[in-house]
């Protein structure tokens, strides 16, 4: 009984660590439409952008930024250190004085989808998920 | 919906502690409070096209007239000219110190409460106007610059009675810069004020003695047409898990015009994050010099124009320390220390003391905030 139970609480943490290990190589890449004028972004144009400082994209089109739910406590993680908790009282700063509203929230597969068919569309998924209906921009390593 | 469920004591006996200057009663000693910190609002936003939006805001708190009914804080058409360019027409915010505009939003500041000391010499939430905003890439920074303009016309409690301050017309202009971790912002402006308020009466009755001892007096009292000039600087640093703040604040009211104090105001801040906690302390302080009187009109009229001066002037300083704990997605959990020092306080008083004595004690809250 107790083997059978130290046997459970090792899978586990294997599970976890397992989990960690993948969260700590996936390889996040901002992705834009392919029509923007945009060969790459730089980390602070992505801050910008992502944290709504400004609306439009080092081209001069007006951005239109999206949230991908399954990455999104990765990205800002990875962008700006931030924990989700962080992110949302930024956000409702920002919503509740009037200022600007916080990037539409979409599914993985959506936000693939949106990037490709609105000019001025911005995102990020996981780098196995890109193809060509989208262009790289800028690249989010571990 | 936003809202802040907060529970505030203190132990310090005859002292009543009152958030703002709206709030009708203050925290008795040995008493727990839910009213000073407590507040609920909700919000609609509505977009005609891509160029027009609008936003509407009502908030539920302890108002001056001893009432919880729901006020409009915010109203707005919002223009967006260009990507770049933003004109707000309506009621909005006073952005002037930083963070100023989202000060009712407990969930979205790190501690309790925004430092009375700082917020003081701006007590007004919003302005009946306009507000434009520009903003550019500066390198990898964004710099941004905003001018507003609007009246104010605010209620307060003093004494227990709910009383206008002085209807006044703001304009200023606020230029930030924003890079990835550090935010600089510095601002200055003019307030004129356009009505006496709740001293209009003690104006009147001054100026009712065809004297010219009394005239110049009521002159120095009536401050319609006057001006004050207001400046500060915000600078705050923000790489998580570390974020550090620190803000100056400066009034300058016309010599001649004896209700229209100078004040000074400093407030410095860190905090540091650990996982879902995040420990803060922040202190802050203010002075606020009255005029000086000379007195000469006689009993009781000198006593009642000093009293009136020495409620301009306040002596003010907190030193705090807090924790926040992010409990659930949006709902965040504070507790908060603050030890209060004041003098000539509106907002911290003892019947039992003069106002000229120190007031030290301390406050504790305990605060439950979130949107949705």
């Amino acid at each position: 009984m107790l083997a059978r139970a130290f046997i459970r609480l090792l899978l586990i943490l294997a599970c976890g660590l397992g989990a960690g290990a993948l969260h700590a190589t996936e390889s996040l890449v901002v992705i834009a439409h392919p029509g923007s004028h945009i060969d790459s972004m730089s980390r602070a144009q992505v801050i910008n952008l992502f944290l709504g400082r400004y609306k439009k994209l080092p081209s001069g089109e007006r951005a239109v930024v999206l949230d991908n739910i399954a990455r999104k406590e990765l990205f800002y993680q990875r962008l700006v250190n931030k924990t989700l908790a962080e992110i949302n009282a930024y956000w409702a700063r920002l919503t509740f004085s009037g200022q600007t509203t916080p990037p539409r929230q979409e599914d993985e597969m959506q936000v693939l989808r949106r990037v490709a068919s609105t000019p001025g569309a911005v995102s990020y998924v996981d780098k196995r998920f890109v193809d060509d209906r989208v262009r790289i921009v800028h690249e989010l390593t571990p | 919906m936003f809202g802040t469920l907060g529970a505030l004591y203190h132990d310090e006996p005859g002292v009543s502690y009152r958030r703002t200057l709206q709030h009708p009663h203050g925290a008795e000693a040995g008493k727990l409070t839910f009213g000073q910190d407590s507040i609920v609002g909700a919000q609609l936003n509505g977009r005609a096209n891509e160029q027009i939006e609008a936003m509407v805001q009502a908030v539920s708190r302890w108002r001056a007239d001893n009432n919880w009914l729901p006020e409009i804080t915010w109203g707005y058409l919002r223009l967006n000219v260009d990507d770049a360019l933003v004109v707000r027409l309506g009621r909005v915010g006073i952005d002037a110190q930083i963070n100023s505009e989202s000060r009712l939003i407990g969930y979205a500041a790190l501690a309790i409460r925004p430092t009375h000391e700082l917020h003081a010499s701006i007590t007004p939430d919003y302005i009946d106007g306009m507000d434009l905003k520009f903003s550019y890439p500066l390198g990898a920074a964004i710099a941004s610059a905003k001018a507003f303009y609007g009246i104010t016309d605010t209620e307060i409690n003093a004494d227990g009675i709910a009383s206008k301050l002085p209807r006044t017309l703001s304009r200023g202009l606020i230029l930030a810069v924003n890079t990835e971790s550090v935010q600089g912002r510095i601002y200055g402006g003019v307030a004129s004020l356009r009505s006496n308020g709740a001293t209009q009466q003690l104006v009147d009755t001054v100026r009712a003695v065809p004297v010219p001892a009394f005239q110049d007096v009521a002159d120095a009292l009536d401050v319609r047409g006057a001006k004050t000039t207001f400046y500060g600087a915000d600078l705050a640093y923000d790489a998580s898990p570390l974020s550090l703040q620190a803000s100056i604040f400066a009034q300058t009211g016309e010599d001649n015009e004896l209700l229209v104090p100078d004040s000074l105001a400093t407030a410095y801040m860190a905090g540091y994050r650990l996982g879902r906690f995040t420990p803060y302390a922040q202190y802050s302080r203010l002075h606020k010099d009255g005029k000086a009187y000379t007195g000469g009109l006689g009993q009781p009229l000198d006593n009642i124009i000093q009293a009136a001066v020495d409620s301009s002037q306040q002596h003010q300083r907190t030193r705090g320390m807090g924790v926040r704990v992010d409990i659930a997605r949006n709902v965040a959990l504070k507790l908060q220390i603050d030890r209060v020092t004041a003098r000539h306080s509106p907002l911290v008083t003892d019947a039992s003391r003069p106002g000229s004595e120190d007031i030290d004690f301390t406050l504790y809250g305990l605060t439950l905030d979130f949107t949705y």
